[in-house]
């Protein structure tokens, strides 16, 4: 009974991911012709070309702002290094759009829409970069710095030649993450009225009322995540530092004084720019808006938010159990391949996913409304589209990988021979599960449960397109008080979303540092 | 022979706690030594300072008559020409075996001098793979190959051998003997393998808690180890009293055969004990293990003691067994 549950279970995450995007794809050259040539005359190129230019400039910017803090963090010494090694990755717990109006009377009023978009992102995303340069740079072993020198190289040298290199996949791995969320991003890009796919998207559906041509924009940011996501799986294929000798010796360099005070100034410089200022001018305009609306709706919004976020969590979670069962189970390609396509979800963007989940689901439910009217003659009220099922598959689709890995990982530390030692003590797979794996998989929950309730709190897209009429969250309120100019009344929530989002970077340097 | 790297007097300290102390060696062009000692008795330091990583605190290391390291200054590690081999290989994992193994190389590259290295570690065929694509066993041989590229003066081995299978790790020792040799490359060895030190040296060298308690070729440590340390280093045995004219340990007091001062502390290794029909000492049997050749018995002398001997089928495990002293064998310190 319960192997047949996982299988079942497993089937519907893949088909409820699956569906939609195959939905998606039978969209692909039926936009209205009128709307599709004004789009292409007046939009595609300057969305194309404004999406590759801010792809290139965060990818420098992070690039270089996240390796030389993941250097200094991972291989050197000077003052405060353990600090900012914990800290730098405060931002993460910042929506790039929070960033966006924080940011928004910080510029110069002529400064161009790209380079406030670009160096917004920088700011908001270089902790990735930071976090996965600064791993690979804790991986390189010290022997390798040693033999290197001892063949000839000056540490400078060597640096460039041997440790970069060595790190350059991981440094890479952040850095397409980083290009990921930035083709993804919709409200930063919004508020700084930078014309990139997803703005297209949004405004196709929502000024221009066509579905259809907003899924052939969608399907069109899918080719570059496809093409990005290639690129990915190339660079990752190279080796790289990984440290499986137990007489790993990190390397340490020791910064003269004025280095070493150097750093420290250039760290707290960017700490302050991105998690200090942004803090302290929430917190104000907190302040400011006393009197707001937001004030008075902040529970409201707190119920709504919270109410999203908890269905989707318990609704990955139960999926990701069927999933890694299913796996257990059955390991062959089948099952593999199921495993795997349920999880792509993370890699797509959540305007492509809204677009995919609303054309899907609201057809389908046409059709079975129709259905059941030509031939039973009942009349059904819309059910999907007026509540929250879409946007919760919406969400459930794009973060069912986040809480797959930790529930995965888990399980993996379980060895089967506990499995076979339970059953051979008389228990069935249902009580193995109840009284084994259960508990010893909790910290493998809490963390999945953790991460997919963040997330899905900070996450705009999804909940702003597939949301029912009038039904607002912390993130859906801060992007249509901030398209108002009603920057005080967003501060409040923005501040809140915050003090949520602190909550898995505290986990992570828990990990790391545990680690 | 003129000493072609020399050690003299080295100390060094992390924080307060002294790592090495008074440390002195020596070796000649092509020779090759090794550094016996427990974990942490400072064996690592040592080739670190020799490679130029780490300061002495009072010392110095002199190769070709030129001081390279001393308390004030220390020749950079990139100007000295010595080679590191580590036991995780440490190859570079973004190169290929040939990237690898010219790393320490100036353009154009000596390709007859590189063909013939290559030869040499059996390594043609994996040229163009990269580590994490080749055995354990290549990537020693491709870590040896770039250590000796450059032709460097000295190769350093720390543990090199350690993580490998016992029949690659004997393979390989005295491949690497013979290649150190054919290039007469001096050679400095890190293990706490003594069959290892043994196989691959012509002089070794005990460390014990930062200290060097004897420098010396194999056969002169076995032979006359400078203390009962270094002989317990060397081999398990057995301690001994010399008291009223009698050989002391256990319950047992087998009359000295040699004019020994009273109270000298002998130490009997296992080939010291002679399993002998007509002896009046006895001891217990307490198993045997087969060997093929011989077989390992384990005696009761107090402690459990084994020897290597061939034992007839008389004796069973519980029954007593006749031994005696070989005494001319059997090493004597001063008390």
């Amino acid at each position: 009974m319960i192997p047949k549950l996982w299988t079942m279970g497993s089937i519907f995450a893949f088909a409820l991911i699956l569906a939609p995007i195959l939905y998606l794809l039978q969209y692909w050259g039926k936009a209205p012709p009128d709307i599709w040539q004004h789009l292409t005359q007046h939009l595609l190129l300057d969305i194309s070309l404004n999406t590759l230019f801010l792809m290139f400039t965060v990818f420098a910017g992070t690039f270089v702002l996240g390796t030389l803090s993941g250097f200094l963090c991972g291989l050197c010494v000077f003052p405060g290094q353990k600090l900012f090694s914990k800290i730098l990755i405060f931002p993460l717990a910042i929506p790039a759009y929070v960033f966006a109006f924080v940011f928004q009377d910080f510029f110069p009023n002529q400064t161009s829409a790209y380079l406030k978009t670009s160096i917004t992102f920088i700011l908001a995303f270089y902790p990735y970069v930071f976090l996965m340069s600064k791993a690979g740079f804790k991986n390189l072993s010290q022997s390798h710095f040693y033999a290197a020198k001892s063949l000839g190289h000056s540490t400078q040298k060597t640096f460039f030649k041997v440790l970069l290199p060595m790190s350059l996949p991981w440094i890479l791995g952040g850095c397409f993450l980083v290009l990921m969320e930035t083709l993804a991003d919709f409200g930063t890009v919004s508020i700084f009225n930078y014309a990139t796919f997803t703005t297209a998207i949004y405004s196709t559906w929502y000024s221009m009322f066509s579905l259809e041509a907003a899924a052939q924009l969608s399907l069109l940011l899918l080719l570059y995540v496809i093409a990005l996501a290639l690129l990915e799986s190339h660079f990752s294929k190279r080796p790289n530092a990984t440290s499986d000798s137990s007489r790993h010796t990190p390397i340490n360099f020791h910064l003269s004084k004025t280095w070493g005070y150097s750093a420290t100034l250039f760290l707290s410089s960017v700490f302050s720019m991105a998690f200090i200022y942004p803090c302290i001018k929430l917190v104000h305009l907190s302040l400011f808006a006393q009197e707001s609306a937001s004030q008075s709706n902040w529970f409201s919004l707190a119920g709504n938010t919270f109410i999203i976020a908890i269905i989707t969590a318990m609704v990955i979670c139960l999926l990701s159990i069927c999933l890694v069962y299913f796996r257990r189970m059955h390991k062959n390609w089948i099952s593999f391949w199921i495993v795997k396509i349920a999880g792509i979800g993370y890699a797509i963007p959540g305007t492509i996913l809204a677009v995919a989940v609303y054309l899907f689901f609201t057809s389908t439910e046409n059709l079975f409304l129709d259905f059941m009217e030509e031939n039973l003659g009942i009349t059904l009220p819309l059910l999907l589209s007026s509540s929250l099922v879409i946007v919760v598959a919406g969400l459930t689709i794009r973060f069912l990988s986040l809480g797959h890995r930790p529930i995965e990982n888990a399980l993996k530390q379980i060895s089967p021979n506990l499995e076979e030692s339970a059953q051979s003590l008389g228990h069935s797979k249902g009580s193995i599960l109840k009284k084994v794996h259960f508990p010893l998989m909790l910290p493998g929950f809490g963390v999945a449960f953790t991460l997919i309730l963040v997330e899905s709190i900070k996450e705009l897209p999804i909940t702003l397109m597939t949301r029912p009429f009038g039904w607002n969250t912390f993130a859906t309120h801060i992007f249509e008080r901030t398209s108002e100019g009603h920057w005080e009344e967003a501060a409040l929530p923005a501040l809140s979303l915050v003090l949520i989002g602190i909550l898995p970077i505290l986990f992570l340097n828990k990990f790391t540092q545990n680690d | 022979m003129t000493d072609f790297i020399n050690i003299r007097n080295l100390y060094f300290s992390y924080a307060k706690n002294k790592v090495l102390q008074d440390v002195s060696i020596a070796l000649s062009q092509g020779e090759i030594g090794s550094l016996l000692g427990s974990s942490g008795c400072g064996k690592s330091t040592l080739l670190k300072l020799i490679a130029g990583f780490l300061k002495p605190a009072a010392g110095e290391v002199q190769l070709e008559k030129q001081v390279i390291s001393t308390s004030r200054k220390v020749l950079e590690p990139e100007k000295r020409q010595i080679g590191l081999v580590f036991q995780e290989y440490s190859l570079f994992p973004h190169l290929t075996v040939y990237e690898n193994i010219c790393f320490g190389l100036k353009k154009p590259y000596p390709q007859a001098h590189l063909d013939k290295i290559i030869a040499m570690v059996g390594l043609k065929d994996q040229l163009q793979q990269y580590p994490n694509q080749i055995s354990g066993g290549q990537m020693q041989r491709t870590a040896l190959a770039r250590a000796l590229a450059p032709m460097p003066k000295i190769i350093l081995f720390d543990e090199a051998f350690s993580s490998l299978d016992t029949s690659l790790r004997l393979s390989l020792q005295k491949e690497v003997r013979d290649i150190l040799k054919t290039f007469s490359i001096c050679g400095i060895f890190v293990t706490h393998d003594l069959e290892e030190a043994y196989r691959v040296s012509d002089k070794i060298g005990i460390l014990y808690q930062g200290k060097m308690l004897q420098w010396g070729s194999p056969s002169q440590l076995y032979q006359t180890p400078a203390d009962l340390s270094v002989a317990k280093f060397l081999s398990p045995g057995l301690e001994a009293k010399v008291k009223e004219g009698n050989i002391v340990f256990h319950n047992y007091a087998i009359p000295l055969e040699m004019d020994i001062p009273q109270n000298t502390t002998l130490f009997i290794r296992p080939q010291d004990i002679i399993l002998d029909k007509n002896s009046s000492y006895e001891t217990t049997l307490v198993s045997t293990c087969f060997h093929g050749l011989y077989q390992e018995l384990s005696l009761d002398l107090g402690t459990p003691f084994t020897i290597q001997a061939n034992l007839g089928k008389q004796y069973s495990p519980g029954n007593k067994i006749p031994f005696t002293l070989k005494q001319e064998n059997i090493l004597q310190f001063k008390a």
